[in-house]
């Protein structure tokens, strides 16, 4: 049977579904081996929300109330790839974070630390023709979580992308340089590889830093290629 | 100071879990954030059968997972995707996509139209599970979650895995 069968091997940049001192995976990976199913157009579709789902000012973190949030005002700003270096234009990105304090608007996080009343700490916004894309927020304070005795997660934002197809869909985080904190956080290190690890990292950038006003981060981000070659392949399902 | 060339080598930007916390951004509604994604895609007024899918995302033990969020992907009733690559243009204004996250018994539901048959292709509804630790679920050409129309019983199926629901049981009849 002829199938399109698109390149898995960047996929091993991905974290495994089991990672035990990532304690939640214990239960929640799967015990058996994945089963191989057809493909189908779902492989070269996706969603596609454009310039008509975003409202601009929501790439703005810091003026979605009264007043302004506290904390360190930061830019962050960067290109959305594919695996065969092609921007991706007219992407949505949906961006949420933890206040400079470290706690979640979420009614879930209740870890004594201060809410902000100017900060809820979602964003979204749109890569323009060159893939790129930028939003302003504050930069997001460490937490605790309940992972391990003293868990601590180093600063990050959530990211949620859609990319060319349904099979470029990526949430991720991004992290800071130089963060303390990545010595011992089981989710950053989930991921096998140091350097693929590495680039959750974002880079300061003083060409990107707005002078008293903000500093610059640099974020690339690479999603799946559009990459797929019809050929045959056994299968036992 | 110039922004540093992009590197010769494009590789895959890693994973990570979307975490316990995304709701007041990726399904925002009870927080005041303006919410773009739904899990009624009938509210975009495309003709067709309705359908209704539901179901619960548990853990290996059987125990609800409260905090994970389901996205499908599919064609209207003709078999177009609302996609440029479509063979097809959808109409009407049909995107084909929903997200909904899991309740406290892990359930969720979604409201839609029967996907049409897509030309060359098995027609189906597509969907991603999304739950702490976990990406993305869904693999190319992997599964090991199956949905099944509503009609037939409301319930549940054991998700050994990860949920790529890609079944062609939903053919128009
Ligand atoms: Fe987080």
């Amino acid at each position: 049977m002829t199938r399109l069968i698109y390149p898995l091997d960047g996929l091993k940049a991905h974290p495994p579904s089991l990672s035990p001192a990532y304690t939640s995976t214990v239960r929640r990976a799967p015990s058996k081996p994945l089963i191989l199913l057809p493909h189908s157009l779902t492989e070269v579709t996706g969603p596609v929300y454009g310039h008509d789902s975003v409202v601009p000012s929501e790439a703005d973190l810091t003026r979605q109330h009264a007043g302004e949030p506290l904390g360190e005002r930061i830019i962050v700003t960067g290109r959305v790839l594919d695996e065969e270096g092609r921007p991706v234009p007219d992407t949505l990105i949906e961006v949420w974070q933890a206040n400079a304090a470290g706690r979640y608007i979420h009614v879930k996080d209740q870890h004594p630390a201060p809410l902000d009343a100017n900060f809820t700490g979602a964003g979204r916004c749109l890569t323009d023709s060159d893939g790129r894309y930028r939003f302003v927020t504050v930069k997001p304070g460490a937490y605790p979580w309940r992972n391990h005795h003293n868990a601590w997660r180093p600063a990050h934002i959530h990211l949620s992308l859609f990319g060319h197809s349904f099979l470029s869909r990526l949430v991720t985080q991004m992290y800071f340089p130089g963060d303390p904190l990545f010595p011992f956080d089981p989710i950053f290190n989930s991921i096998p590889d140091g350097a693929a690890r590495n680039r959750l990292i974002s880079r300061f950038d003083l060409s990107v830093t707005e002078p008293e006003w903000a500093l610059g981060y640099q974020f690339d981000i690479v999603l799946r290629g559009r990459q797929a070659t019809p050929m045959e392949e056994p299968h036992d399902d | 100071m110039m922004t540093e060339p992009l590197p010769p080598a494009h590789e895959l930007t890693p994973s990570q879990t979307v975490g316990p916390f995304f709701h007041f951004m990726l399904t925002p509604k009870a927080y005041g954030v303006r919410e773009i994604f739904m899990a009624d895609l009938t509210q975009e007024g495309p003709g067709g059968d309705r359908l209704r899918i539901e179901g619960r995302v548990l853990d290996a033990d059987g125990a609800p997972i409260p905090d994970a969020m389901v996205e499908i992907w599919q064609a209207d009733a003709n078999g177009a995707y609302a996609h440029p690559a479509s063979p097809k243009p959808a109409v009407n204004g049909f995107r084909g996509f929903g997200r909904c996250p899991t309740d406290a018994h892990g359930a969720f539901a979604f409201d839609t139209i029967m996907p049409g048959i897509v030309p060359t292709f098995p027609s189906s509804c597509h969907a991603d599970l999304f739950c702490r630790p976990r990406r993305p679920c869904r693999r190319p050409g992997s599964s090991t979650g199956a949905a099944r129309p509503a009609r037939h019983a409301p319930g549940s199926r054991r998700c050994e895995g990860p949920l790529g629901v890609h079944h062609p049981p939903w053919r128009r009849r």
